[in-house]
């Protein structure tokens, strides 16, 4: 593909995503004004306590004496500052909080996502070779099984199996604490904490990724070219691999951006049983001691992660399928 | 990022077909009810559901009383006293009740949000497909946001917001699963307003309503019904979800919050998490196993399929 393509790729895709932006922005102040009382009863709230002139000060400082137009463009001008308010519990600002942890969610998911993909790619190219065979009843049972049963669970039966039972890895956390462990043996460290929120995240997806692989490469099996590389006397293998799993990959790459906020969102639940620190669980944290600032902003910095990941995800299709056009 | 239009996009998707399971392609003869309870899959998704639905049912019945109050000893262990064959919690209380009366909530939150996304889908969907123009525009916007959104996140946001109610909740998971039937009935109604039977219709002068309601929408509501399905298993899943991080009813037992309680005690008493988890495992799969042999009876494309 030529570069003027991608660039005109990718133009277009941030001309698309700009409405998606102002809608996300605008369900987050939505969402704000449903908040009990206003954000200067909330933030007195969460000081302790305020006198009435500190609660008129706090009110013209939110600006939330003016209209709630007025409030919209102010909402927008703290944002086009990176403002995203300020978290009283954790004394500091919302967006130093959420950037502070966001790699630690993004380290766990992007773990979980690649041994999902390696996995549900593996099964799913497994049960359709194999179509029809033992293994495919097997294998999509098993599938069957991992979609159907709650990641948080699943993490939870495996802290009793592997780590009450067996002892092979700690239950919670992301390190050993007083360790003092540095580079190579730090790494191995953190790694091994992951491994266990990494297989509960992970079942999910690899069940929705071997079923997509099983049928697309059953669909693109029938198809004219196949019959050709055949017939010029590939291997099946080739076949298989290069022709038939290649072109299987490009609807992976959809539906992986698709389930992006899907990872997201799950990691709520399980980075609050594991103890990892990072967005899930200082969402966790915030519901618990109501801190809406801190929950709004994470809703709007994960959508805008979503709506960020599904243009590199449009691009990356574009690269690997030529026939989209640009 | 345009979610509606794009060549590569698989059709089904995210509707889990779980045809692959079967040996062979389901009848091709007799009546599509007829192959749908022939289906040795839906009879064993009914097999289950069924008991389940009953069990939501009788549990005032069978378990009559709060069964959030204490009734016997402490951590007595599954099997360990005839009276509560699976044993009480860290707080005395009877297990089993637990269950069926926790059968009652995450039954009835994944209908209801599954019937309150299906109707805001099908007004959306209807809407943007029938008309087309601005309203189509913007509902596709409005549908992408939501889309966009984490849904799970969207749910625990409107949950701690607007307090842990049962419509609220509904409300929560609901909106944001509705997209996926917005934009699967917009399709169907795009394709089939230029059908001949609806210009017959409109040559005739029925109005739009009429036309909608009469001519498009029994034809689009097959692909709708089999999404309800896998809509509602995943919003037990989610409730679950939700009640565990303590953002359920807390006057309400349901079995995600049975898992929050047990996982206290994971280290002494396992089978407290093990035992709520796997029913919602097992009724997800119930579900999943119905709502696939729908799939299968209604949706004629996926007959020939192996």
């Amino acid at each position: 593909m030529t570069a003027l393509r991608l660039v005109q790729k990718t133009g277009r895709g941030l001309l698309n995503a700009i409405p998606l932006v102002i809608g996300v922005l605008v369900l987050n102040f939505t969402l704000i004004q449903l908040l009990p009382g206003d954000a200067a009863e909330v933030f007195a709230g969460e000081a302790g306590a305020a006198t009435r002139e500190t609660m008129e000060l706090l009110r013209i400082r939110f600006g939330v004496d003016q209209p709630v137009l007025d409030q919209l463009i102010i909402y927008f001008y703290n944002l086009a500052r990176l403002n995203l308010g300020f978290s009283v519990r954790y004394n500091a600002p919302v967006a130093d909080l959420i950037l502070s942890r966001l790699s630690m969610t993004v380290l766990l998911k992007l773990a979980a996502l690649a041994l999902a993909l390696a996995v549900g790619v593996a099964i799913g190219v497994a049960m359709a070779v194999w179509r029809g065979s033992w293994l495919d009843r097997f294998l999509s049972a098993l599938v069957l099984l991992f979609y159907s049963t709650p990641g948080f669970w699943i993490g939870l039966m495996l802290v009793v199996l592997l780590s009450i039972n067996l002892g092979w890895f700690p239950p919670e956390g992301y390190r050993t604490i007083g360790s003092g462990l540095k580079g190579w043996a730090y790494a191995a460290d953190v790694a091994r904490h992951m491994v266990l929120p990494v297989l509960a995240t992970a079942t999910f997806f690899v069940a929705i990724f071997a079923r997509l692989i099983r049928t697309a490469m059953i669909d693109i099996s029938r198809q004219e070219f196949v019959r050709t590389a055949k017939a010029k006397g590939l291997t099946p293998a080739q076949v298989n691999i290069k022709h038939i799993l290649r072109n299987a990959l490009i609807p992976l790459t959809t539906v992986t951006g698709m389930q992006l906020g899907t990872l997201l969102g799950g990691s709520v639940v399980i980075e609050t049983i594991f103890g990892w620190p990072g967005l899930g669980r200082l969402t966790y944290e915030a519901v618990m001691a109501r801190e809406y600032v801190v929950l709004l902003g994470i809703l709007l910095m994960s959508s805008l992660v979503v709506i960020l990941a599904n243009l590199l995800t449009d691009l990356l299709q574009t690269w690997l399928d030529p026939r989209i056009k640009a | 990022m345009t979610f509606q239009s794009s060549s590569a996009r698989p059709l089904s998707f995210p509707l889990p077909s779980l045809s692959f399971l079967r040996r062979r392609p389901a009848s091709r003869s007799g009546s599509t009810w007829a192959s749908f309870i022939r289906d040795p899959f839906v009879i064993l998704g009914f097999a289950v559901v069924v008991p389940l639905i009953a069990l939501a049912i009788l549990a005032p019945v069978l378990f009559p009383g709060d069964p959030l109050s204490t009734v016997a000893p402490a951590l007595i262990p599954p099997g360990g006293n005839a009276a509560f064959p699976l044993g009480t919690d860290t707080l005395g209380r009877n297990v089993a009740a637990g269950l069926a009366h926790g059968a009652r909530i995450s039954l009835s939150i994944g209908a209801l949000a599954a019937l309150f996304s299906v109707g805001l889908g099908l007004a959306v969907g209807a809407t943007a497909g029938y008309f087309g123009g601005l309203a189509d525009r913007i509902l596709v916007r409005v549908t992408e946001l939501f889309q966009t959104t984490p849904s799970f996140l969207l749910a625990v946001v409107i949950v701690t917001l607007g307090g842990p109610s049962v419509g609220v909740i509904v409300l929560a998971i609901g909106l944001g699963s509705f997209p996926i039937v917005a934009r699967l009935v917009r399709a169907e109604f795009r394709s089939l307003k230029n059908a001949d039977f609806v210009m017959a219709a409109r040559s005739q002068g029925f109005g739009n309503w009429r036309i909608v309601r009469e001519e498009i929408l029994p034809n689009a509501l097959p692909p709708v019904l089999t999404t309800a399905s896998v809509l509602m298993a995943s919003a037990i899943l989610t409730e679950s979800g939700l009640s565990f991080l303590g953002l359920g009813d807390p006057n309400l037992v349901s079995w995600g919050s049975m898992i929050g309680a047990g996982r206290e005690m994971l280290q002494s008493a396992w089978y407290l998490t093990a035992i709520p988890g796997g029913m919602i495992a097992l009724s997800i799969l119930a579900v999943n196993l119905v709502g696939d042999g729908l799939n299968e009876a209604l949706n004629p494309r996926l007959r020939n399929r192996g």
